[in-house]
């Protein structure tokens, strides 16, 4: 589904990955760990196409189509999902109509039926069950006056209702108490199926407790330094990054 | 919440209004709780607002195309407990200008003042708002808040934002804020990287900055016609 091959991207001039290759099947679960400033993020960025960052050298292969020259909506229709690690708050614009529009724009690429606001209010109603938010989530603003926790599970509402096929979770487990990990693991697990990949971002072990990887890699420097099953997520845990990278 | 317009509306009993040479005095007696709509178009060009104890008022304002526009709209809060809102909104392009002035003067304890102002400026549009905020020495735990917005969508627009506190008491609450900028890239790619194409986000958020301001109108009658209004203005700023 996803072959990205000797990336290297650099923001503001410097360079941070530096050599990333992954590859990603359907049905597969990736956990990418990593120190502060080891490139967690820029990969997710590059992925989701932020303008900000820019791709001097290798591929990014998303069904075998080269998408590292996409624009960011472009990406999100072929299925390329973002969770941010910093959700957006946009005050002024209703939770509820930007996911129909959304939803619509992914409806009308692929060629199914536009849905109205009723319509949609069904499928909503569903997605938020996921997540356990409350109904009234909908009428509010994008993110806006949300607590942490309830902005990440407005990410996974996002990605429900979006069904995306590759989704990149960066750091979604990030500011979460233990309650509000459970219900985000648990919306994670509801979504992943056979025919779509995730891709978990994370600086700690302690999403993986709830959400089983089937790979486990560590990026350092820009690249991937180590690859294993999901006993490298407990290994870090126990020795720290420094000790894995000497 | 039904807003009353002071040029066409029968005001609620405890208003009480008076023409003097500053402008139109609006008197909020004891308890009274009343909230008015000012639209520039209407000509009226300054205001006092007064409230007695425990009064409490929210003022909208919307600027939508006039040429040149100056205004000045204040609240004495008198009485404890009383309350004053204003929230503003201008829609502004060709050389459209405004000068906007609000003050809200706290004269009694336990009084409390918000002011939200917010414009969307094209073309050579140029706004200037200015928001001042008095505490007097009996006014103890008063609580002001102030924020001006500006959304720039050409290199032409500019605005000004000027916030002045001037507090002659320890106990008190005060915050302001300003932004003056274009469009924010960050709520611009988010929008975009759910799958909506970069006009059609960059219309959701400007009618989303707008809209925080039209949604505290709910007489639907005056709602929709601000907002065929507002929306008008807007897609001639987006299409440039």
């Amino acid at each position: 589904m996803l072959e990205i091959q000797a990336l290297h991207a650099r923001i503001d001039g410097k360079e941070i990955l530096k050599g990333f290759d992954l590859k990603v099947k359907a049905g597969e679960v990736h956990a990418i760990m990593g120190p502060n400033g080891s490139g967690k993020s820029t990969l997710a960025k590059v992925l989701a196409g932020d303008s900000h960052y820019e791709v001097t050298k290798g591929s990014i292969r998303f069904e075998g189509k080269d998408i590292a020259s996409l624009e960011p909506e472009d990406r999100a229709l072929l299925g390329i999902f973002l969770a941010f690690q910093y959700p957006v708050e946009i005050p002024g614009v209703n939770n509820a109509s930007f996911l129909r529009m959304a939803y619509n724009a992914k409806q009308k690429f692929l060629k199914r039926t536009e849905v109205d606001p009723i319509e949609f209010d069904e499928i909503l109603r569903e997605k938020l069950k996921i997540v356990k938010m409350s109904a009234d989530f909908s009428s509010r603003s994008v993110n806006h006056g949300f607590s942490g926790g309830e902005k990440k599970r407005n990410e996974i509402v996002q990605m429900a209702v979006l069904e995306p096929k590759l989704a990149v979770l960066d750091e979604t487990d990030s500011g979460l108490d233990i309650d509000a990990l459970k219900i985000v693991a648990q919306g994670i697990n509801t979504l992943r199926r056979p025919d779509n990949a995730i891709i978990l971002i994370t600086h700690y072990q302690r999403l993986l407790d709830y959400v089983k990887p089937d790979f486990v890699h560590v990026l350092s420097g820009g690249r991937i330094i180590r690859s294993g099953g999901g006993e490298l997520a407990r290994e870090l845990e126990k020795k720290g990054y420094e000790l894995i990278q000497s | 919440m039904s807003l009353f317009n002071l040029k066409k509306d029968k005001l609620p009993s405890g208003v009480t209004l008076k023409q003097s040479d500053s402008g139109l005095e609006v008197h909020l007696a004891r308890s009274v709780s009343a909230d008015f709509i000012l639209e520039a178009a209407e000509g009226v060009k300054n205001y006092r607002f007064i409230l007695e104890e425990g009064a409490r008022t929210e003022v909208l304002a919307f600027t939508c195309g006039e040429t040149q526009t100056l205004a000045t709209i204040e609240a004495d809060m008198l009485g404890k407990d009383s309350y004053f809102s204003f929230k503003g909104l201008s829609v502004l392009d060709d050389s459209q200008n405004q000068r906007l002035k609000v003050t809200a003067r706290h004269k009694a304890p336990h009084t409390t003042s918000r002011q939200l102002f917010k414009s969307v400026l094209s073309e050579a549009a140029f706004s200037d708002f200015e928001t001042a905020v008095s505490v007097e020495k009996g006014a103890s735990r008063a609580d002001s808040n102030q924020l001006c917005r500006n959304l720039l969508l050409s290199e032409g627009a500019r605005a000004v934002s000027r916030p002045l506190l001037n507090i002659d008491n320890d106990d008190v609450s005060c915050t302001h804020g300003a932004t003056t900028g274009p469009m924010e890239e960050s709520e611009l790619f988010y929008l975009r990287s759910r799958g909506l194409t970069e006009s059609a986000a960059k219309e959701l958020l400007v009618y989303g900055f707008a809209e925080e301001i039209l949604e505290v109108v709910q007489d639907t009658e005056v709602r929709s016609r601000l907002e065929s209004l507002v929306r008008a203005k807007l897609q001639k700023a987006l299409k440039r």
